[in-house]
């Protein structure tokens, strides 16, 4: 008997509890392409409207949905499974996929912010100098928000820049610290414990409760960092009071 | 002014259903503790099951009202007053203007949380679609905080003096059957459905997790609880990038030591995931202080979800049996 072709799906619907479910890509780590399917999996979810659906939470490789399940009759896990895969079967290829907007972050390096970059500079083995250059000079993907509420994770970085987390987190970091850790950069839009690498600080608010659409980026934004001087980021700090608004 | 605070209770904080569709954001959904009690307070007192509620954590507050209002109370058995007289749980209750509603503190009460509804809510802005209140990134509620003294708090409906009588004579003829299955019963025993990283744990670690009790700890609060017991440990160290969580997921870090999320948690985590709490037992485990004991026990997820369907249908037929609440109270406004 020859052996039956099975149509080997690119995901897999898993639980996370029995009111949220996670559709896992099946590629391993960190790439631009399962980011794509991630966030057009939740795009084309979002716009189905599809019933008691609360939040659809786009991460690296993997989309959480959060579901009331007695809106999905007596098996709502199966029968949800089954409406998102035929969303998911019906998707456009990703050469389809929505142009994204690329967004500038200025960020003050001074050693008075970036407390670590005379240690990180010695870990990557470059001067703190290059190793700014290595920040701004490329583009970066914002990958997934989470830890709080409009904090972006963004990447990949260049392989110099591959260092592990902080030993020991810390407990306070300032608000619009910039970090990096494992080839990822993050903004920590408030004051939060943290366990990352502090290069810099923005003076833009990243999130504003009192504002729609609340957080400066979304998943699938392109930023790029711009250095800027101390005076400028005082400038652009009292600008952010006055106007908290993106 | 309707509701002067003479003292705050050690943590009392507005609660809805949360703060939802913001997750993708990094924004926590946060919202009552136990979901059953918000929802059951509500309808007591002609509320949508969904309305702001007090949360009210082991010692409550002391509250003067200052115009006539409907309450109810929902979920620790505490002992409850408006001056001198005691206020039933789980009953509607006419409070009268000038009375001052606080909870006998000689002793802890044998569970964690109340739910203190009051009919037409307490006004308060909503931050991105709800008045939970987050702690953490000060949102919400009361000026994203817990209640202070000599907060003063407005109530949306105050009820007229004139039909005191009418409504009090309405209530004490109420008959209320709650059914058994809301989950307000204390239990210690905890339903869980396996998690994404189940078969990561090793053999023992699975054994010891149906087996042996685990402490809730004092660092348990409503973010998460930190748990206590036998170490579980994966086969191998796993390297996991961050992922949805869900109220409820119980998160194993390299320690050992599980840490169950509870509403205030983050949107997403990097830890293994050994089980989830299942959603009818989140109540109970609101419930549960620190220093207790639980166990858990597993089902399957079409079991979780079947619990779930039946206790939403029996809500939604005592939600029909007490719709004559609103109807009444709506002809009693100041």
């Amino acid at each position: 008997m020859s052996p039956t072709p099975v149509h080997q799906k690119n995901w897999q619907f898993t639980p996370e509890g029995d009111a949220c479910l996670v559709i896992r890509f099946r590629r391993e780590g960190i790439s631009t392409q399962v980011s794509q399917l991630c966030l057009q999996a939740a795009q084309s979810i979002a716009n189905a409207g599809l019933p008691g659906i609360s939040d659809i939470v786009p991460a690296f490789n993997c989309v959480g949905i959060h579901y009331q399940a007695s809106c999905w009759g007596h098996t709502p896990f199966h029968n949800l499974c089954q409406a998102l895969d035929s969303l998911l079967d019906k998707q456009p290829s990703l050469s389809n996929a929505a142009p994204e907007r690329t967004i500038e972050i200025p960020v003050c390096y001074d050693p008075e912010f970036g407390i670590d970059l005379d240690l990180l500079a010695t870990k990557c083995q470059c001067s703190v100098a290059q190793l700014i250059t290595l920040h701004t000079s490329q583009t970066v993907r914002v990958f997934m928000l989470g830890f709080a509420p409009g904090m972006p994770y963004m990447g990949i970085l260049d392989k110099q820049l591959d260092i592990p987390r902080l030993a020991t987190p810390r407990l306070t970091i300032a608000a619009g610290s910039v970090a990096i850790a494992n080839r990822q950069t993050v903004i920590y839009p408030q004051v939060s414990p943290g366990g990352w690498h502090i290069i810099g600080r923005t003076p833009i608010t990243l999130f504003n409760p009192e504002q729609a659409p609340y957080s400066l980026l979304s998943p699938g934004d392109k930023v790029r960092f711009k250095a800027i001087s101390k005076a400028t980021f005082t400038n652009l700090k009292n600008k952010c009071h006055e106007h908290p608004g993106h | 002014m309707s509701i002067q605070v003479i003292s705050p209770g050690l943590l009392s904080t507005f609660q809805d259903e949360g703060r939802h569709r913001f997750q993708s954001i990094g924004v926590p959904v946060g919202g009552a503790m136990n979901p059953s009690s918000l929802q059951l307070a509500n309808i007591l007192v002609g509320n949508p099951p969904s309305e702001t509620a007090l949360e009210i954590t082991l010692t409550g507050p002391k509250l003067l009202f200052e115009e006539d209002a409907c309450i109810a109370l929902s979920g620790a058995p505490v002992h409850a007053f408006a001056d001198d007289t005691p206020i039933p749980a789980y009953r509607p209750f006419l409070i009268q203007a000038g009375q001052t509603l606080h909870f006998r503190q000689d002793q802890f009460p044998p569970m964690s949380r109340t739910c203190l509804a009051v009919h037409g809510g307490f006004e308060l802005s909503a931050i991105m679609g709800s008045c939970s209140t987050d702690l953490k990134n000060r949102l919400g509620g009361l000026h994203g905080r817990a209640l202070q003294k000599q907060d003063l708090i407005q109530i949306r409906k105050p009820l007229a003096p004139r039909h005191r009588q009418k409504l009090q004579d309405f209530f004490n003829q109420l008959e209320i059957y709650l059914p058994a299955n809301l989950g307000l019963q204390k239990k210690n025993s905890i339903r869980v459905i396996k998690g994404y990283h189940w078969d990561h744990f090793t053999p023992d670690s699975h054994q010891l997790f149906f087996n042996a009790p685990f402490r809730i700890t004092p660092q348990s609060e409503r973010m998460g609880y930190r748990l206590q017991g036998p170490v579980l440990a994966l086969h191998t160290p796993l390297q996991i990038l961050s992922e949805p969580t869900a109220f409820g997921s119980i998160q194993v870090p390299p320690d050992g030591n599980p840490i169950i999320l509870m509403a205030d948690r983050q949107t997403t985590g990097g830890y293994p995931k050994i089980a989830n709490i299942i959603s009818a037992d989140l109540p109970v485990l609101a419930q549960l202080l620190p220093g207790e004991h639980c166990t858990f026990s597993l089902v399957e997820l079409a079991k979780a979800q079947a619990i779930m369907l039946e206790r939403e249908k029996k809500f939604m037929a005592l939600q029909n049996q007490l719709a004559h609440i609103a109807l009444q109270l709506s002809a009693c406004y100041l």
